[in-house]
């Protein structure tokens, strides 16, 4: 008795987290706005910088979504300076996609047209409000981080 | 060795899941708070590679979810299907090698992600390596918990809650962490994003919610003699948390960059989830109804209590967070961490609860000190309720400078800084308690007074 009704909620789970996998990841991936999307490819020196920031944790603090209600309005510095509304664009191809869930630090989604290179190499360096600093990082690393952050437009 | 590690002594695998999942939690905790500490002061440990902020936030998330809760709710969960047919596990040494597997990648798990080796997705973050042997765990755990259903002789809603959540779990690994092609991660851009938003909803409500439901409606119906759900209502409960779960994710991308259809089926599915969590506390009431004094004769049932109504107020918070309104505000503040430690600390609360009533049907010994798991009773829920409480109001508080559009972000942070030291204090005294916990666990194991054996059992009735 039991043997058959233990069967058929596996089948039950099975099917049911099937569909939601389905509908809730597959099917927004085949959305015109997402397949249209196409990735920009990093220099090399970024590219280890964005390795530097997914093994640092950075996206723990750090977004990168600027979500639409707060585009041009929501302010990191100065007001509407957080920049346009993030699009499927800006993550195509990135692997792990460094959306981020928690904002301790401000979005970075358009950190470089706000923020000079030799800013950005103070901030990590001696860290400031609530970022710690990151003295344990080589200078290559944090040359590689910076030239990543660079390429946030 | 190998005879020792894989033997067939009856509950053996319980007791050291239980016993597994009482030290990485006091490790959790532990890590949990350094969190909370570096929160309220950026600096600390700063210069530590290994302890540094983003990757101790790594270790902790994977901590609390395959260490503790996972080994905990494991632990109930085979002493509870174990009993179907009173003749113990279909088999211990599978269910040990699962353990082995698991304690193996828990420790590999720790000491990868605080090296800096991380695949960088949330709840995801440690290697494929781990994930293979997570995963393999998670086939043999199912393996024994459907073989040992398939002996016991009647129909129970909370057992079919339980192998709900052992069959979702290695599905959830599946597809969420992409283990399908596992030396690479198959997913990219907003794929990855909603995989990962998958995962994270995957594990509380596929996993880690049908089996602290289906261990809890055991344990009271047991406990009361009265049972919990019926039929209908566990059926309901089971397909609920299922096909809810499983959409509930791209809820947390309200107003975000995934379609807008995407957005709305997941803001529905936040809400729709408050159902099966409102019949599996509605089952747990019913087992109580009447006697509800064993809620003051037995900490375990307090705790178990405490926790289902943290599930609950958890799942209503996320349901609001979702909506469009709420969502401008609260979305990506630290309301959306309050929630977090909600819905996991509820969780973890049910785990332990069931563990301290299930800890004397696991030894064969009594529990060894009633008022030191008082204690930690109180500890949990006084610290447990200042961090979230603390959070919430600076996530609140955040949202609310965010959306005058006229304070700059580092100076909203800092006006919270004070709530985020307050969520510190309560996440130490959350700790404090579980080490309470395992001291206790220690000393039953150690000098519990010997149970007889008709009284370990644990007959269940199930509802009609």
């Amino acid at each position: 008795m039991l043997k058959d009704s233990v069967g058929a909620v596996v089948r039950l789970v099975t099917a049911a987290v099937l569909c939601g996998f389905v509908a809730s990841v597959l099917l927004p991936a085949l959305d015109p706005a997402v397949r249209a999307a196409r990735a920009t490819p990093l220099s090399h020196q970024a590219a280890r910088g964005r390795w530097v920031y997914v093994r640092e944790g950075c996206a723990v603090c750090h977004t990168q979504e600027v979500r639409a209600v707060e585009a041009r309005f929501g302010m990191v510095r100065g007001a509407g300076d957080i920049g346009e509304a993030s699009s499927p664009a800006q993550y195509a191809g990135q692997d792990p996609a460094l959306v981020g869930r928690l904002r301790l630090g401000p979005d970075l989604t358009h950190v470089a047209a706000r923020t000079s290179a030799q800013d950005l190499r103070t901030l990590l360096r001696s860290g400031k409000g609530g970022m710690p600093p990151y003295r344990y990082l080589s200078e290559a690393e944090v040359a590689d981080l910076v030239a990543y952050l660079l390429t946030l437009r | 060795m190998l005879a020792w590690m894989f033997t067939d002594e009856r509950w053996s695998s319980v007791r050291r899941f239980l016993y597994a999942g009482t030290v990485w939690g006091v490790l959790a905790l532990a890590y949990e708070g350094l969190v909370a500490a570096q929160r309220a002061w950026p600096s600390l440990l700063a210069d530590l590679p290994w302890a540094s902020h983003g990757r101790v936030v790594a270790v902790a998330a994977d901590l609390w979810v395959f260490g503790l809760l996972s080994h905990l709710l494991v632990g109930t969960a085979l002493r509870v299907v174990g009993q179907g047919d009173r003749e113990g596990l279909w088999s211990e040494p599978l269910a040990n090698l699962a353990l082995w597997l698991w304690t193996a990648a828990q420790l590999l798990s720790w000491w990868w992600l605080s090296a800096g080796w991380t695949r960088g997705r949330l709840f995801a973050e440690a290697p494929w390596p781990v994930d293979l042997l997570r995963l393999a765990g998670a086939l043999l755990l199912y393996w024994v918990v459907r073989s040992t259903l398939a002996r016991a002789p009647r129909r129970d809603p909370a057992l079919a809650l339980v192998a709900s959540g052992f069959a979702g779990l290695p599905l959830v690994l599946v597809l969420g962490k992409g283990l399908f092609w596992p030396f690479d991660n198959p997913y990219s851009g907003v794929l990855d994003a909603l995989s990962q938003a998958f995962l994270q909803a995957g594990l509380l409500w596929l996993w880690a919610v049908p089996v602290a439901g289906g261990v809890t409606l055991y344990v009271l119906s047991a406990l009361t003699g009265r049972p919990g759900l019926s039929q209908g209502l566990g059926f309901a409960a089971v397909v609920g948390l299922a096909s809810f779960g499983a959409l509930a994710g791209p809820g947390q991308f309200v107003w975000g960059p995934v379609p807008f259809w995407v957005q709305t089926v997941g803001a529905v599915a936040c809400g729709l989830l408050v159902l099966p969590v409102a019949t599996l506390v509605t089952g747990a009431v019913r087992s109580l109804e009447g006697q509800w004094r064993i809620l003051g004769d037995h900490p375990g049932v307090a705790f178990t209590v405490a926790g289902w109504l943290a599930l609950l107020g958890g799942v209503v918070a996320q349901a609001v967070a979702s909506l469009a309104g709420p969502s401008r505000m609260v979305s990506m503040s630290l309301w959306e961490e309050a929630v977090r430690l909600l819905l996991v600390g509820g969780c973890g609360a049910v785990a332990v609860g069931c563990a301290y009533l299930l800890l004397p049907h696991a030894l064969g010994r009594a529990l060894a000190s009633r008022g030191l798991a008082w204690r930690h009773l109180w500890l949990g829920v006084a610290g447990w309720t200042l961090a979230v409480s603390s959070l919430m109001v600076a996530g609140l508080s955040q949202g609310a400078v965010w959306a005058t559009g006229t304070v700059p972000f580092a100076h909203a942070l800092q006006a919270v800084r004070p709530l985020v030291a307050l969520s510190f204090t309560g996440l130490l005294a959350a700790w404090m308690g579980h080490a309470v916990f395992g001291w206790n666990v220690f000393l039953t194991a150690d000098s519990g007074q010997p149970v007889p054996a008709a009284e370990q059992e644990l007959a269940a009735v199930a509802g009609s």
